[in-house]
């Protein structure tokens, strides 16, 4: 990974982030925008598209892995919150959108529409006959659910899920008569419907682009790929407008390499603000040994620790940027009131 | 401390006068910080019926920053998304790529494959 982050990004409306992915020889732009309209918060989509890097060969097979879940689904009340995969099964995979509907009492009835993306877009041909079962132009589908607490992580159950279907190839084929790996590390196409966790999978190889498009009921309106074009051309020059306001560079600092890195300096910590919900675990012992006054503080603090009186606490929530995305993607007080000083010059309401 | 906290309640509910007069009041750059830190609860204490309207455009958003992308409103219960990918050219891709981490959940029986 060579870095990421967003380049242009105004909370209110969206923006773009670039994530220079070395390591899988891809950059993947993701694009957000919001949409509003209607009783619940509105609608968002996102574009997001892969560019192969200079050393990829223009044949690079990617796969990307979409999911949506939803917390507070039951059995017993099934009124509060549902999500379901609302196309008609298919066990070759879906062709054109993918749609997954839900409702919750805050968001209403939505939609989250998942396009197959312009006809530029290309799919790896596999040689093999596993690959007659699974064409890899269509995407890919599963719903399921899990336990509640286990919803977000989702990464831990993409890749069990993986590993399960590259295990079973093997056992059916062999080492030696594997299918290419970019058919073989697929989820399977299994059953669709109501559940709280949907995982979508895409093939592509060289570049590639799709939508994710999430429409709310209330909003009167079912948002197109069209319109999910202009309203970024649109968000994105309505930002560098109140960037060139906001943030007026005086020399010599008004060159356009400092513009671009204050864009992406402030965008990325805008476009780093988290919502959090959860129990937090505290220590309430007040133990001596916490005010570290002693020489080898950290071994009595240690030994305090041991005595194990953290307890859970909660469930709280918090709205914060963070320090650091990939190493501390977290609120932090100590840094809030610094992180705050842009982000009240450019929209106060947000502090 | 106190005189800015009385004055700001008699404030109109314009929040740009709020935010003016608190910067006046704190020049200095390291007092900033201890302003934006006032902002920040007070932001908190007074007027919730015109943020309350406003707020409609920061319900969704990428809030999920410990993800390279993951969207989600500012609910406690309720929808969440997120994005992986990996390149698939190599059976050991999916280890050395985004889900490096997760090799310690178990291995791909795959070793033989790659040479």
């Amino acid at each position: 990974m060579e870095g990421y982050g967003w380049e242009e990004y105004d909370i209110r409306t969206g923006g773009r982030q670039v994530i220079y992915d070395k390591g899988n020889q891809i950059d993947i732009t993701t694009e957000f925008v919001k949409m509003p309209g209607g009783e619940h918060g509105g609608s968002w989509a996102a574009r997001i598209s892969g560019t192969p890097r200079e050393d990829a060969s223009p044949t690079i097979k990617t796969t990307m892995i979409f999911y949506a879940a939803m917390s507070g689904m039951s059995a017993a009340s099934p009124e509060d919150a549902g999500l379901r995969i609302e196309n008609e099964q298919d066990p070759l995979g879906y062709e054109g959108d993918l749609n997954i509907g839900g409702y919750t009492k805050d968001l209403g009835a939505f939609r989250l529409q998942l396009t197959p993306g312009p006809t530029t877009n290309t799919y790896p041909e596999v040689e093999h006959p596993h690959s007659e079962g699974k064409p890899l132009d269509r995407t890919i589908a599963q719903s399921g659910t899990i336990p509640e607490e286990h919803v977000w992580q989702a990464k831990a159950i993409v890749f069990q899920t993986i590993q399960q279907a590259v295990k079973g190839l093997v056992d059916q084929y062999g080492e030696t008569d594997m299918p290419a790996p970019c058919l073989a590390m697929t989820i399977p196409n299994g059953n669709i419907g109501q559940g709280n966790f949907h995982l979508t999978q895409k093939v592509f190889e060289g570049a590639f682009e799709f939508d994710i498009i999430f429409s709310s009921a209330s909003g009167g309106k079912q948002y197109t790929s069209a319109e999910v074009t202009e309203r970024l051309s649109e968000v994105s020059e309505s930002f560098k407008d109140k960037y060139a306001k906001v943030f007026a560079a005086q020399a010599p600092f008004n060159g356009k390499k400092y513009d671009q890195f204050s864009k992406t300096m402030f965008s990325n910590l805008l476009g780093g603000i988290g919502y959090f919900h959860g129990d937090s675990v505290v220590d309430r012992s007040y133990a001596e040994e916490y005010d570290e006054d002693n020489e080898g503080f950290w071994e009595d603090a240690a030994e305090a620790r041991g005595r194990n009186h953290q307890a859970k606490e909660g469930p709280s929530e918090l709205f914060s940027a963070v320090p650091s995305r990939p190493f501390f993607p977290r609120g932090f007080l100590w840094d809030e009131g610094f992180h705050l000083l842009p982000i009240a010059d450019w929209d106060a309401d947000v502090t | 401390m106190f005189q800015p906290l009385n004055f700001q309640w008699q404030l109109p509910h314009v929040h740009v006068s709020r935010h003016v007069f608190l910067a006046a009041l704190f020049p200095q750059a390291a007092m900033r910080s201890l302003y934006a830190a006032v902002l920040t609860l007070l932001s908190a204490l007074v007027d919730c019926e015109n943020t309350t309207l406003r707020d409609d455009t920061l319900l969704w958003g990428p809030y999920r920053p410990n993800l390279y992308f993951g969207v989600r409103p500012r609910l406690p219960k309720s929808l969440s998304t997120g994005l992986m990918w990996t390149r698939v050219d190599d059976y050991n891709d999916i280890q050395t790529s985004m889900f490096g981490v997760l090799i310690l959940i178990g291995s791909l029986s795959t070793g033989a494959l790659t040479d």
